[in-house]
């Protein structure tokens, strides 16, 4: 018996260590919890995922940015200026003298020459960036300037360089660290392993440490050629679900609950040490019916697929989120110039029963809707799909929901075998190409995908992405989404809005569409 | 025969049920019909030919299937077990990342089980039917039946959320400076560096976990311990041990559980080669980055690289385990070696 307590003791003990905790706080760093395990790589030309977006930020720099403030307006990074040709093929960059890296030595047209030259021939996704626009050749003027020749004018060209793919890298430690950007960079480049651990650029901060589904670490770049920002560091945290973020804030071991659901916002509405940031997010979710007359179904027919449109409960929809969502009438998300949520559907039953009976569907019909895994808005796909089954019920139209995992779902979705999905589209760069050049065409994107041949999109859409002028522009982007509207193909049902949970000590934090966050103006 | 020959031939046996694994795996990859590429490239590129293209030839996906399985064998035959599409790094780096967190967790949830259970059973056999009896025999019913997440959940939120007295999720406070990465144990790697606030911190994230897997774990150990020395005291010898006026301590330690010990070295075994394989639901509720969840990812996303050498990794480690739980049986019970 004697021997049982000394047992009990040493667990005793054991629970003992937790309460002598304190220890050595880093004092002025930000600790972020979050799901952050889609990291594949924080090599800036070979990373395609969403973390990496964030840390990239915080770590490199683009040439030009695009502030949360105003997602319409285009303003200078390390370059200080640009000007585009008459014929717009050619853009010039002219770099901010002050601009210098972590290092401390300056960014130079050569190393800008060198990063996207590097991306480029590393023919990794992210390259896509630069082959989708036409990239021709990048050229160094002198010291501060470089040129840019595209293949076809791309108004769209300035925003792209605002991605964090095209950040600039210390072209001096990349290939100290193996790095090159010869034509066979993706069989010779050795900078991976590196650059995963390390960041070579010139942002506030400096990676330190990414430890594969654990943490990632970055430290204050002293350096700053803006001057050193308030934080000394910011540790990115993973944690498996919000549930456990929040437990995590709640209890002071992190600053921020990065990206978590509804209810578990609501939980910190409560919390008097604890307040909510919602940012609008540009990411989309929706409903894609096939117009094509391939699949023999009756959506082939325009007024079944509005007849299906005008079923839909939407705020039931939103309400699932709740009510952390908002919707676009077409795939152009609010917030972009030419979205109009005034031509959204609403739902109005008798008008779908009637234009089911125009169509020779008095009773409706049975088919099948496909969806993949995940969740948008905090919300699972299963449940969006179940939610939509019993609205379209209500007019008669029988859906089997068939769920497979998301590579199964993609696979089949991507063969053009799919009638009717609920998927969910992100943008990478902020232009309405994101969306123009994805949704609009027979032969590419997410249009193929459904079999969708309408040509007037298709013709909107490559008049959107030749068309410089923005006010002409953001009118063919109203009738574009008119077009879409009329069309009834892809029926956004959210557009995600993006909660994080802060302790109410953190300052400046504020939510970036495509950067997710920024961490350079936070402090606390 | 010998004992160097019965391991030498236990070792032998252990090849072709490797090749066969790695068999069985490649051919349920090979039925499944789904497109590895998109899985490596994303979503979005698989519209870009130029990225498509490079990516199959970087894969050595156009190649026949067979060709793809010999390469592989070739490969795990130099140490090389591909590289993952999900993390684009060699899954034999991916699995000793992740390795480490596994290791350290399941060791404290073993020396948890087996420090806490072989007592605690030992004492409910002898008294066998008395109140303490019964009451470690309902514990350990309750906790070899509920199942690790729920407990795992419900202690985070009662003695981290609500009490704050125990560390929260994750394998070391967040705030603070971890020690210099050696084995990537983070208690070992804490005492290498001296740092007993890192070593306190890294131990004071062990204990909810150990408490909940090595719950589970500690149920079977005394569930085992108690019927073998229920057993064991029954026995006649136990009569004569104690008609030799061999005191009652002796009598369980020399003769009882020396005997009970052979059932318990298997289960124990067993257990801990669970325990390594990765603990799936605790890792994932306690955010902790271990082979588990590395290996229920790499699934998710059909990460065949991952999949395969995860699971190569788990033979291996069941066949050593087994192996070890052999030789100490062939050294505590010689006849089992002529078996």
């Amino acid at each position: 018996m004697r021997r049982v307590l000394a047992f009990f003791l040493v667990i005793a003990i054991a629970f003992s260590f937790s309460t002598q905790l304190s220890a050595r706080a880093q004092g002025n760093t930000l600790i972020v919890a979050g799901r952050f395990v889609d990291v594949i790589t924080l090599d800036p030309g070979r990373a395609f995922e969403t973390t990496n977006l964030i840390v990239h930020h915080a770590t490199y720099e683009t040439l030009l940015n695009i502030n949360a403030d105003d997602l319409s307006k285009i303003v200078p990074g390390l370059a200080e200026s640009y000007s585009i040709s008459e014929d717009g093929l050619e853009y010039t960059f002219v770099l901010n003298p002050k601009a210098k890296f972590a290092s401390g030595n300056p960014v130079t047209a050569e190393d800008v020459r060198f990063s996207w030259t590097r991306l480029l021939n590393l023919k990794g996704s992210p390259s896509s960036y630069l082959k989708d626009f036409g990239f021709k050749s990048i050229e160094v003027v002198d010291e501060r300037t470089v040129k840019v020749r595209l293949e076809s004018p791309q108004p769209a060209f300035a925003s792209v360089v605002t991605a964090p793919a095209l950040s600039i890298l210390e072209k001096a430690v990349v290939v100290a660290q193996g790095g090159t950007d010869a034509e066979d960079a993706d069989q010779t480049d050795k900078a991976k392993d590196w650059l995963d651990q390390n960041s070579a650029g010139s942002g506030p901060f400096i990676l330190k440490r990414w430890s594969p589904n654990s943490e990632i670490v970055m430290v204050r770049n002293e350096n700053y050629w803006r001057g050193p920002v308030a934080l000394e560091g910011v540790t990115l945290r993973v944690t498996n679900d919000a549930a456990s973020a929040l437990q995590l804030v709640a209890r002071g071991d992190a600053d921020v609950a990065f990206g978590v659901d509804a209810d578990t916002a609501e939980q910190a509405r409560n919390n008097p040490d604890l307040k909510l940031n919602i940012g609008q997010t540009l990411n989309l979710l929706y409903l894609g019916i096939s117009p094509s007359d391939f699949f023999k179904l009756p959506i082939s027919d325009v007024r079944v697929r509005k007849a299906i449109a005008h079923a839909i409960d939407y705020d039931g929809v939103i309400a699932l989120t709740g009510g952390f969502a908002d919707r676009p009438a077409a795939m152009l998300p609010l917030g972009i110039a030419g979205s109009d949520p005034s031509l959204r559907y609403t739902r109005d039953l008798e008008k779908a029963k009637a234009l089911l009976a125009e169509a020779g569907y008095p009773n409706g019909f049975s088919m099948t809707l496909f969806i993949g895994g995940g969740s948008t808005a905090g919300v699972p796909r299963e449940v969006i799909a179940a939610k939509i089954q019993a609205d379209l019920a209500e007019v008669g139209i029988q859906l089997e929901i068939n769920q497979q995992t998301t590579p199964n779902f993609l696979t089949a979705f991507r063969a053009q075998e799919l009638p009717m999905v609920i998927s969910a589209w992100t943008p990478d760069y902020l232009d309405a190409t994101m969306w123009t050049a994805f949704f609009s065409k027979a032969d590419s994107g997410v249009s193929r995908r459904l079999r969708m041949d309408e040509p007037k999109i298709a013709e909107l859409a490559d008049q959107i992405a030749a068309e410089r002028d923005p006010m002409v522009r953001e009118r063919l982007l109203r009738e574009y989404v008119k077009a879409h509207v009329e069309a009834a193909v892809f029926i956004p049902l959210l557009q995600e809005q993006y909660i994080d949970v802060l302790r109410s000590n953190v300052q400046g934090y504020v939510f970036h569409p495509v950067y997710l966050t920024d961490f350079a103006g936070v402090s606390k | 025969m010998s004992l160097v020959r019965y391991i030498a031939r236990r070792l032998i046996l252990t090849i072709p049920m490797l090749f066969g694994i790695t068999l069985v795996l490649f051919l349920i990859y090979n039925i499944v019909q789904v497109d590895p590429l998109v899985m490596i490239i994303g979503e979005r590129a698989m519209d870009n030919p130029h990225v498509v293209e490079a990516a199959i030839r970087k894969w050595g996906l156009d190649r026949p299937v067979w060709e793809q399985y010999i390469t592989y064998l070739v490969n795990i035959l130099r140490g090389d077990l591909g590289t993952s599409f999900l993390t684009r790094r060699p899954v034999l780096d991916d699995l000793l990342t992740h390795l480490p967190a596994t290791v350290e967790l399941a060791v404290s949830s073993l020396l948890f089980a087996v420090v806490l259970g072989i007592p605690l059973g030992i004492v409910a056999g002898i008294y066998f039917g008395s109140l303490f009896d019964r009451s470690v025999w309902l514990i350990s019913l309750l906790n070899g039946s509920l199942p690790p997440f729920w407990t795992g959940l419900i202690f985070l939120f009662v003695f981290y959320y609500s009490l704050g007295i125990t560390a929260g999720p994750g394998r070391f406070p967040p705030r603070m400076e971890r020690p210099p990465m050696v084995t990537g144990l983070l208690t070992v790697d804490s005492l290498i560096a001296g740092d007993v606030a890192a070593l306190n911190g890294a131990l004071s994230h062990l204990v909810l976990p150990t408490v909940i897997l090595g719950g589970f774990t500690l149920a079977l150990v005394l569930r085992v311990t108690r019927a073998a020395i229920v057993e064991e005291m029954r026995r006649e010898y136990i009569r004569t041990a104690r008609s030799k006026g061999l005191a009652e301590r002796l009598v369980v330690v020399r003769h009882a559980l020396r005997n009970a010990l052979l059932p318990l070295i298997t289960i124990i075994g067993l257990a801990f080669a669970g325990l390594l394989s990765g603990a799936v639901m605790t890792e994932t509720v306690f955010d902790w980055a271990g082979l588990g969840q590395y290996l229920v990812r790499a699934a998710a996303s059909l990460d065949y690289p991952a999949i395969q050498g995860g699971t190569l990794l788990i033979a291996v480690i069941y066949v050593v385990v087994n192996l070890c739980v052999d030789i100490l049986y062939s050294i505590l019970d010689p006849r089992v070696r002529h078996g």
